[in-house]
């Protein structure tokens, strides 16, 4: 049974998933992000661990979206203003197939019927689908942000001119 | 704009692993949102600086003088003879590591060249080609590395991801302090004509009127009485706030965010309210209606001209000190660099607080202090009536802003104002406070709109210990006492921690403070509602 063997084998997985996830970044700093576990010091290195973690144990459980949903922001939240494209910001949702399949083939003691496999993988494609929407809503969110900083710099001006905010600004 | 997009054929490619490349490499991509625009020629002009004309970092000829590489190199020779900090810092890292991870944008963006001791090598490896013999005869392999027009346009894009906030050099053993790197790359740089718009432009409007918006004297009487007419609405008290009064005892300047800005105003607003109320004898000024400084950003030259303008106005209006108001790097300038470069200021007395007699004497020579130990010096003599509760609204944390924290050493005073105008304060992690406070990432000069996305990765430590505080201790504001906190937080807590208001201090002063024959307060200095007053508003 795979579910069997992903349960066995989850920090196995996990742990190659945050591999490769991480060599995405620049040789130099891959020890940091991976070995530096105070959360305040590495954030980002702390966040991918965790996160990945939590969407693992709720992919094998195959939990409702809203529960992946989270985890899946607060990763994607990061990556949208990294030095990434939309592609390689939503890509390391993929790189969990690449690390089931290398673990599958060191560790898997089992005959893993290929029909669970392909469902598995199955939704693990529906989260990458979930990663470019988020990926999408922070985009938006920037956009907002940005408009919104520009009103609050000129807010009291316009207050000052008698100028209704509003009819200027149209809230988004 | 330089923005990839991938052809499809690599969008299927499994290995996203960027290219290894070494350090020494000074290629770089001006994406979208990661650098700040170049400053406009009028600007430029205005400050009469070297080879003012158009251009963008995107472009692919940055128009550099034909002889930009000696004025490079007679440039850091001069800055070499003149600083012996450089030559020292130049010198001495022996590559420990301890500064490596430190910095904001390095830990928010895993970019190898944000870490301080690569950014020192960037300026390091050329001072190593041409001003060391082991360099002249080694080249690459003493670490050397020969200037090129690429190198120049590496040291922008990495000079202007570092907020000059020092907190790399805390924990240095040799107390080298990228940040004055930084600033010496930037000056560099600036002798090439490579300025960047938003330090230009403000430094050129604060030249002509005083401050970095260009408000001129007329604007400016106009925000003061507005603000006036807001507190009484408030208070029922109707404040005096004096302008250009000659021969008043004190003469007050804020930064000039503080009377435009949301959240700056409601601080402003606590000023005024303050002042009244103990009776101080100030004044505003017209001409010194700026507090921050943005020369800082530019060069000591720029640096110094800005400051000297509030001290003429000093002289000028024949006051006896200066009182400042919550601005960050406005103290770096006036405890760091103001004696040496404009001082000392004998024509001004040793600030004196006229309600306590607290002598400040840690301004002998600048004669200026920061309102947050003018304030804290009066609560702690009990002359303030506060009422707690009209904060009750708010949970608060406190951000220490590089400046005040790093270059001021100022960090009780404002957690006991804190203490004493609200019920409920929490403090962030300890590695992310005080001394070791984390930027907001969007100082010295980078809080462009532009930069959005640069600012982003490099507050997110900051981010991320407020997220910690909201989880923990449901906090709803972050505090701070520095204008350009103030602008560029909200923003960064609406990316990454949505719910969280950013505040002044002095806002809170104002809405604790029981003012003389005030009229019943409903509202704060926001005009919401207060606690429990929500429905004598609505009537
Ligand atoms: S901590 Fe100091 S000596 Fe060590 S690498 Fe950083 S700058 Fe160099
Ligand atoms: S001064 Fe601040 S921004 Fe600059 S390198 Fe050091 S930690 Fe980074």
């Amino acid at each position: 049974m795979l579910t069997e063997f992903l349960q066995r084998e989850q920090a196995a997985i996990v742990d190659t998933w945050v591999d490769l996830i991480i060599s995405g970044y620049p040789a130099q700093s891959s020890h940091f992000l991976k070995e530096e576990s105070d959360r305040f010091r590495n954030p980002v290195g702390f966040t991918i661990g965790s996160e990945a973690n939590k969407l693992f144990a709720a992919l094998v459980d195959n939990n409702d979206e809203s529960r992946l949903r989270a985890s899946i922001d607060s990763i994607i939240k990061i990556r949208t203003v990294q030095d990434f494209t939309a592609a390689q910001a939503v890509h390391f949702i993929f790189l969990l197939k690449d690390a089931l399949r290398k673990t599958l083939s060191e560790k898997g003691k089992e005959e893993v019927p290929i029909d669970e496999l392909l469902a598995f993988e199955s939704r693990v494609d529906r989260l990458a689908l979930l990663a470019f929407d988020s990926y999408m809503h922070c985009r938006d969110r920037i956009n907002e942000i940005r408009i919104q900083e520009m009103k609050r710099k000129s807010r009291f001006l316009l207050k000052r001119l008698h100028i209704q905010e509003e009819s200027i600004w149209q809230e988004g | 704009m330089a923005e990839k997009i991938l052809p499809p054929e690599e969008l299927g490619r499994v290995d996203y692993s960027p290219p290894k490349k070494s350090w020494m490499d000074p290629k770089v991509e001006f994406r979208k949102g990661t650098f700040n625009y170049g400053a406009v020629p009028s600007s430029t002009s205005y400050l009469d600086l070297p080879f003012s004309r158009k251009w963008q970092p995107t472009d692919d000829d940055w128009q550099l003088p034909d002889n930009w590489k000696e004025i490079i190199l007679n440039g850091l020779k001069d800055r070499l003879k003149k600083y012996r900090s450089l030559k020292v810092f130049m010198d001495i890292c022996v590559r420990c590591g301890a500064c490596a991870d430190k910095c904001h944008f390095y830990i928010g963006s895993g970019d190898p060249k944000n870490m301080p001791v690569l950014r020192a090598e960037l300026l390091r490896s050329v001072y190593r080609n041409d001003f060391t013999t082991a360099g002249k005869l080694l080249g690459k392999l003493a670490g050397g590395r020969k200037l090129t027009k690429e190198i120049i346009k590496e040291w922008f894009y990495y000079f202007y991801q570092c907020t000059e906030c020092r907190r790399c050099s805390v924990f240095c053993p040799y107390g080298i302090d990228t940040a004055e790197i930084t600033m010496m790359g930037r000056e560099l740089l600036n002798l090439l004509g490579l300025d960047i718009d938003w330090i230009t432009t403000p430094a050129a409007n604060c030249f002509r009127t005083g401050n970095h918006l260009g408000i001129q004297p007329h604007g400016f009487k106009d925000s003061v009485e507005f603000a006036v007419d807001d507190l009484e609405e408030i208070t029922g008290i109707r404040v005096e706030a004096p302008i250009n009064k000659k021969g008043a005892e004190v003469l007050f300047i804020v930064p000039s965010a503080d009377y435009f800005g949301d959240p700056h105003y409601f601080g402003f607003l606590g000023y005024l309210a303050l002042l009244h109320e103990i009776g101080l004898d100030y004044t505003f000024s017209t001409f010194a209606s700026e507090g921050g400084n943005f020369g800082l950003f530019h060069s000591a030259e720029m640096m110094k001209r800005l400051n000297a303008k509030m001290y003429m106005e000093a002289k000028r209006l024949g006051v006896k000190w200066i009182l400042g108001g919550e601005c960050g790097h406005m103290w770096r300038v006036i405890h760091q660099y103001m004696d040496t470069v404009n001082g000392p200021a004998d024509f001004l007395e040793v600030p004196v607080s006229p309600i306590t007699g607290t002598r400040f004497e840690h301004a002998a020579s600048t004669k200026m202090i920061h309102i947050a130990e003018f304030t804290a010096d009066l609560i702690k003599h009990g002359k303030l009536n506060l009422d707690k509760s009209r904060n009750d609204q708010w949970r608060v944390t406190f951000h220490d802003s590089c400046n005040p924290a790093r270059a001021m050493g100022l960090l009780e005073e404002p957690r006991f104002i804190l203490n004493s105008v609200c019920n409920h304060f929490y403090e962030m992690p300890e590695n992310t406070i005080r001394e070791q406070t984390f930027c907001c990432g969007s100082g010295a000069g980078l809080g462009t709109d532009e930069n959005f996305e640069m600012r982003m990765r490099g507050g997110l430590p900051r981010a991320n210990a407020v997220k910690y505080v909201q989880e923990q201790h449901d906090v709803n504001m972050l505090c701070c006492i520095c204008a350009i906190d103030k602008a560029t937080l909200p923003p960064l807590m609406d990316y990454w921690v949505p719910g969280i208001q950013v505040g002044a201090l002095h806002e809170l002063v104002g809405n604790a403070l029981v003012m003389k024959g005030e009229k019943e307060r409903v509202t704060d200095m926001r005009s919401n509602p207060l606690p429990g007053k929500e429905v004598t508003v609505d009537a």
